[in-house]
C-alpha cells in the first residue's frame, strides 16, 4: 500500500471513530492526531489536504478550548475532510 | 394613404408563389389561379391602413400590409381563395413600384437567446437542447423564406424576414410554438459555428426547492454527527423518515433518497445488524451534507439542478440513432430485480446506449425467465427478436432516449435493419482498450455524481486459458493483448448459466480464437465479460447457450 493510501486510511479511521463517539466529544488528543496527519500530508506534498486538515484543527481547537463555541464550524470542516478522503478512495 | 399604398406594394412584392402557398396551401392557390383565368375581377379601394377588395363574385375582403391580417365576407375562418385572388389579381394587373430587395435573414444568427426563448416553454427548450446533441441532415434554402429542412424527421421550417420565430411556418402545422422551429433555428446556428446555448439551457430549467427542508436536513445531520452513533436515540429513524417526506414535497429528490438510505443504514445499526457499515453511513451523510452546503451557495441553475436531482428520468425524442449491437447481459439484484441489458454503440456520436428489460421478482407469482425475454420480440419492430437485435446493426427513427443514454421501448419508434459491418471496421473511440498495461480512461470522478458502470471493449489477441475456480465460484478467462499482457475476466457462477460456464471451460474453439473483441463491464476492480465479437458475429456469453 502506498503512503497516500496509508494516510487516507488513517484519516478515515479517525473520522469513523468520531462518528461513533460524536463531535461534541472532540478532545485534545483528536486534534493532536490531526496535526500528525498534517505533517504526513506535508511530506507527501498534498497541500490541499493540509489546508483542509488545518481548518479542521483550528475549528476543533477553538471548540475544545471553549465548549460554548457553536459546533457548526467543526461539523463543516469534518465533512469537508470526509469528502476529500472519500474522493481519494474512489479515485483509488 | 400614399404611405399605406407603398407598404401594401412592398408586402405584395413578398407574395411569391412559394410565399402564398406556404401561408395557405397548394390547392387553394390553384383554385385562386383557376378563378382568375375564368375572368374574376377585383376592385380596390384604399383607406388609411387597409384596402377593401371587392370581387365580382360578391365576396369582399380587406387586406393590410401583412399576410396574417385580413378579413373576408365568406364564412371561412382561415385564409381563403378570395384573399389569394385579391393578392394575385393586384400583382397581375398593376406594375409594382417598389423594387423587391434581397431578403435578409441575418436575425436567425444574431437574435438574442433571451428573445428566442420567449416563444417556448422550459420543457420545450430542454427537449430541443437534448435533441440537437443528435445528428440531423440539414438542408437550407433561401427564397421568399429561409427554409431549414430537417431531412431525417421529414420536417420543414420556413423563417420569414421579420425577426420573429413565432411567425415561422412549420410543416407539422402545429401551434405557433411547435418545437421544430426552435430545433431548426438552433441547428441552423450550429451549422454556422454557434454552439453556445448556455443561456437557453438556464431558461430550460426551473429550480424551485424548499430551503426550509434544507436547513432542517443540515440540522439533523449536525445532530447525528455531534451526538455520535453511540448516543443516537431510536427516534432518529422516524425523524429521518418525516424529513424524507418533506424533502419529497420540497422538490429535493436526491436529498429524499439520501435521507431514506441513511435511515436504512441507521436501522441496521440500531438492530446491531452485521450488514451495517460505518463507512457507508459516513459516506451517505457526507454526501448529503456537502450537497446542502453547495445548495446554500450561489450557483448556476445547471449546477443546482444537478444537486437537486430528479424524481423520474426524462426521455427525449431524438431524430435518428444508428446503432451497432455490442451484446446483452442478464442480471439480478439483491433487491430482487431481474433483467437483461442490451448494449448498442452509436455510429453517430460514438457512445454506448442501453436498453433494459427488467421486472421485480419479489412477489411469489412474479417470474422473469432470461430465455423467454431474450427470445421476445423487440418493442420497436414486431418481426425481430431481442436475441437477433443483440447481434444486429440497425437504425431507430423517432426514438426516445434519456440523459443516461437509455433507450425507451416507445412503440412509435421505427426500426430499420441494416447490414452489419465487421467490428474490426468500427471506430470504437474511447471504449477500445488494446493494451492492458495502459490505464483506461475512466470517467472523471466528481462530487455528487452517481457511480456508473464502466464499459470497455478489449481488443484481445487470444484467450490463453479458461478455468473454473471452485474457491471463488468464478469462471476465469485469461486474455492476452498483442503485447502478451494478461488480464483475467470473471464470469461468476450462477445456476442459470451453469451450462454456459461448463461449455466455456471445456471449449477448445474458444482458446483457438485469435484477434477478437470482448465487451467488458468493469466495477469494483473486476472485469466481467459480456460478449465476444469477431467480424460480423457476436456471442453473448451468458445468454447464447442458455438452456
Amino acid at each position: 500500500m502506498d503512503a497516500v493510501n496509508q494516510l487516507v486510511e488513517k484519516i478515515n479511521d479517525w473520522a469513523e471513530r468520531l462518528l461513533l463517539k460524536g463531535l461534541a466529544k472532540l478532545d485534545e488528543r483528536d486534534i493532536e492526531e490531526i496535526h500528525g496527519f498534517m505533517e504526513s500530508a506535508k511530506d507527501l506534498d498534498m497541500m490541499f489536504l493540509v489546508r483542509i486538515l488545518e481548518g479542521m484543527a483550528t475549528e476543533g481547537r477553538r471548540y475544545v478550548m471553549d465548549s460554548q463555541t457553536v459546533i457548526d464550524g467543526v461539523v463543516q470542516k469534518y465533512f469537508y475532510l470526509c469528502q476529500y478522503v472519500q474522493l481519494v478512495e474512489e479515485k483509488g | 394613404m400614399a404611405d399605406f399604398q407603398e407598404q401594401f406594394q412592398l408586402f405584395l412584392s413578398l407574395c411569391t408563389e412559394e410565399y402564398v402557398i406556404k401561408h395557405a396551401n397548394k390547392g387553394l392557390y390553384n383554385r385562386a389561379i383557376k378563378d382568375m383565368e375564368k375572368g374574376v375581377q377585383v376592385v380596390y379601394t384604399f383607406h388609411q391602413d387597409h384596402v377593401v377588395c371587392t370581387l365580382n363574385d360578391g365576396a369582399v375582403c380587406t387586406l393590410t400590409n401583412h399576410i396574417n391580417s385580413y378579413s373576408c365576407s365568406c364564412p371561412s375562418d382561415k385564409i381563403c381563395k378570395h384573399v389569394l385572388i385579391a393578392i394575385l389579381y393586384y400583382k397581375e394587373h398593376n406594375e409594382l413600384e417598389v423594387e423587391s430587395k434581397q431578403a435578409d435573414y441575418s436575425w436567425l444568427l444574431t437574435q438574442s437567446l433571451q428573445e428566442i426563448q420567449k416563444n417556448f416553454t422550459g420543457a420545450q427548450i430542454e427537449e430541443v437542447l437534448f435533441r440537437i446533441l443528435h445528428e440531423e441532415e440539414l438542408e437550407v434554402s433561401e427564397g421568399s423564406f429561409l427554409t431549414v429542412k430537417l431531412n431525417v424527421q421529414g420536417i420543414e421550417v420556413s423563417f420569414v424576414e421579420e425577426a420573429d420565430c413565432s411567425k415561422s411556418i412549420c410543416s407539422c402545422r402545429q401551434n405557433e410554438s411547435c418545437i421544430h422551429r426552435l430545433e431548426a433555428l438552433l441547428r441552423y446556428r450550429m451549422m454556422h459555428g454557434d454552439e453556445d446555448f448556455d443561456l437557453l439551457y438556464q431558461a430550460g430549467q426551473s429550480v424551485e426547492y424548499s430551503s426550509e427542508v434544507i436547513q432542517d436536513c443540515k440540522q439533523i445531520l449536525t445532530e447525528v454527527i455531534t451526538l455520535g452513533l453511540a448516543k443516537l436515540p431510536q427516534t432518529i429513524c422516524s425523524r429521518l423518515e418525516v424529513l424524507a417526506i418533506a424533502a419529497h414535497n420540497g422538490n429535493l429528490p436526491t436529498l429524499e433518497k439520501g435521507l431514506r438510505s441513511a435511515k436504512g443504514e441507521l436501522e441496521l445499526f440500531l438492530k446491531r445488524h452485521v450488514r451495517f457499515s460505518q463507512e457507508v453511513f459516513l459516506e451517505k451523510i457526507t454526501q448529503m451534507y456537502m450537497s446542502i452546503v453547495a445548495l446554500e451557495k450561489e450557483g448556476s441553475i445547471k449546477q443546482k439542478k444537478q444537486l437537486i436531482g430528479s424524481f423520474k428520468s426524462k426521455y427525449y425524442l431524438v431524430p435518428r440513432l444508428r446503432l451497432y449491437a455490442l451484446g446483452a447481459n442478464p442480471w439480478e439484484t439483491r433487491s430482487s430485480y431481474r433483467g437483461i441489458t442490451y448494449y448498442f454503440y452509436s455510429l453517430d456520436n460514438h457512445k454506448i446506449y442501453t436498453f433494459t428489460e427488467s421486472r421485480p421478482v419479489y412477489y411469489d407469482d412474479a417470474t422473469f425467465s432470461f430465455k423467454d425475454y431474450y427470445g421476445k420480440q423487440s418493442p420497436w419492430g414486431k418481426d425481430i427478436t431481442m436475441k437477433s437485435l443483440s447481434g444486429a446493426q440497425f437504425q431507430l427513427k423517432g426514438c426516445k432516449v434519456n440523459r443516461e443514454r437509455r433507450l425507451s421501448s416507445n412503440e412509435e419508434t421505427r426500426l430499420e435493419l441494416q447490414e452489419r459491418i465487421p467490428i474490426e471496421e468500427i471506430d470504437l473511440s474511447e471504449y477500445l482498450v488494446t493494451n492492458w498495461m495502459e490505464k483506461s480512461e475512466e470517467d472523471e470522478i466528481q462530487l455528487f455524481q452517481e457511480r456508473r458502470d464502466n464499459l470497455v471493449i478489449l481488443k484481445v489477441a487470444m484467450i490463453s486459458s479458461a478455468s473454473f475456480n471452485s474457491m471463488t465460484q468464478n469462471l476465469d478467462l485469461v486474455v492476452e493483448d498483442a503485447e502478451q499482457n494478461q488480464l483475467t475476466l470473471t464470469i461468476p457462477y450462477n445456476q442459470e448459466w451453469e451450462s454456459n460456464v461448463k461449455f466455456l471451460e471445456k471449449s477448445k474453439r474458444l482458446l483457438e480464437l485469435r484477434d477478437l473483441y470482448i465487451l467488458v463491464q468493469k466495477y469494483d476492480g473486476m472485469n466481467y465479460p459480456i460478449s465476444i465479437l469477431k467480424e460480423d458475429t457476436i456471442s453473448n456469453l451468458k445468454l447464447d447457450l442458455l438452456k
